[in-house]
């Protein structure tokens, strides 16, 4: 171990160590971008991780199904050969289709905000350690995407753009608990916070807490944001009121919110770079509302 | 064994390792491994854990801060949050190995263990505890300690392929050490 210590190995690994750490905390106080060792390598893996998410979301069911007899295996091949050519048109067929309803939905919101700009992306990562729904997008700085940008989809709220690096971003959803919407029930106007819980972020849930005590918020209600920070837009659906409890104290209402969008299991986004009001109030150091 | 030959199977003992990696990050990170209640296991930590205990010290954190750079690339964590981690993660398993303990799979489990309730602590205490949200003591128990248990049940299969391919690099390279022992 003493041998270790005054090698030149050590000296080398204390030194990775300290840029790293040096790093790591300056990215961690600018906040907002990748560090550089992940803007490098990301460039690198995230087509390589695109191209993965395409192949696993696809149809693989056709990999060595039947194994033919000597005689038929060339005559078999050809067929096989046409059968995988019309698959995969099928697929691309499927795919334009899915594409367009989601453009189609997309449609209908952008008719409603003109002054919404968009920006298309696709969730190709999901980060293992949060329980709270982050995703990776391939979309980054190249596309006019910056930090704490609104997610969307044409359900509703996802969360927002948490760093940037130029080809793809990293985005906190509604799941998490440093995630604060301020949000309104759209039939009785009561206004509350909505962000995410430990207890409801398993079951793809969030709550919307601080509601008035006599607020008259009924399950199935519709949130959608209030835009009072200028961090998100004003009208976006939130979620369904589940359930209301009262709070601790019983100074406050609970409320157990649905999110609108399907955080677990969206495959296609849309990114608001910009919009009518959009940081009209200053940010805090905390993104949310 | 000609120099130039052992230095072949190094590198492609490496290349081997590195390709593993790879995958298991992209199967890690597509979302491809069932969610337990909303914990999902970081396959790369238990490929750190078991890789460690076959290699030098070196190549060991090295190993740990490649494996780190990739999980940072799909976190909401500070960039290099898991890079140092992980690198510390080898680093520390592929000492205790070196100078303490030795490789057999119960050694390996605890160790592994260990550092899987390490890492998860980590975790807990540098990223979700300063979030300082209602309830955020009840992380640990009902998120860490499940997720640290759950990646730790994929240090086994990596744990016999690393020692397979260790001890046949070994034979190969007619040297001992893993991958050559490389420090």
């Amino acid at each position: 171990m003493r041998r270790l210590f005054r090698s030149k190995r050590f000296w080398w690994i204390g030194g990775i160590l300290t840029v790293l750490i040096v790093i790591t905390v300056t990215v961690a106080a600018v906040g907002g971008w990748a560090a550089p060792q992940n803007m490098f390598l990301g460039s690198v893996v995230m087509p390589i991780q695109r191209a993965f998410s395409s192949a696993a979301d696809g149809v693989s069911g056709f990999f060595g199904m039947y194994s033919e007899r000597d005689a038929l295996k060339q005559e078999n091949a050809e067929l096989r050969e046409e059968l995988n050519a019309l698959r995969q048109e099928k697929q691309n067929w499927q795919e334009a289709l899915n594409e367009n309803a989601f453009y189609k939905d997309f449609l209908g919101l952008k008719e409603e905000h003109g002054d919404y700009l968009f920006c298309s992306a696709r969730v190709i990562a999901r980060d293992p350690a949060d329980i709270y729904a982050a995703m990776t997008l391939d979309a980054g700085s190249l596309d006019g995407v910056s930090a704490h940008d609104v997610v969307i989809t044409a359900d509703g709220l996802v969360g927002y753009v948490t760093a940037v690096a130029p080809t793809y971003c990293t985005v906190a959803t509604l799941l998490d608990p440093a995630v604060n919407v301020g949000a309104y029930d759209r039939r009785t106007d009561d206004s509350g916070i909505v962000s995410g819980s430990l207890d409801a972020a398993p079951d793809g849930a969030c709550v919307m807490t601080n509601l008035d005590r006599y607020a008259t918020v009924v399950a199935g209600d519709v949130l959608v944001t209030t835009g009072g920070s200028g961090l998100f837009p004003a009208g976006l659906t939130v979620g369904t009121v589940e359930s209301v409890t009262k709070d601790p104290g019983e100074l406050t209402l609970r409320a157990f919110v649905r999110p609108a969008a399907d955080l677990l299991g969206c495959r296609n986004v849309m990114i608001i770079t910009a919009f009518e009001g959009q940081g009209e109030v200053a940010v805090p150091d905390t993104p949310g509302e | 064994m000609e120099y130039h030959v052992r230095r072949k199977h190094g590198y492609l003992y490496y290349t081997a390792w590195c390709l593993v990696l790879l995958a298991a990050f992209l199967v890690q990170s597509t979302g491809l491994l069932r969610a337990l209640h909303g914990v999902r296991p970081l396959l790369l930590v238990a490929l750190v854990c078991a890789l460690s205990v076959f290699n030098g010290v070196t190549a060991s954190f090295l190993f740990g801060l490649a494996a780190g750079v990739l999980t940072d690339l799909t976190s909401v964590a500070p960039d290099g949050f898991h890079a140092i981690a992980m690198a510390l993660l080898g680093l520390a398993i592929s000492l205790l190995v070196e100078h303490l303990f030795n490789q057999r799979l119960i050694t390996v489990g605890l160790i592994s263990l260990g550092g899987c309730l390490l890492y998860e602590l980590a975790l807990f205490l540098l990223l979700e505890l300063p979030k300082g949200y209602e309830g955020v003591g009840a992380y640990f128990w009902r998120v860490s300690v499940p997720a640290a248990f759950y990646t730790w049940l994929f240090v086994l299969p990596f744990y016999f392929a690393a020692r397979y391919l260790s001890y046949r690099s070994q034979r190969e390279r007619g040297h001992r050490g893993p991958g050559g022992n490389w420090q």
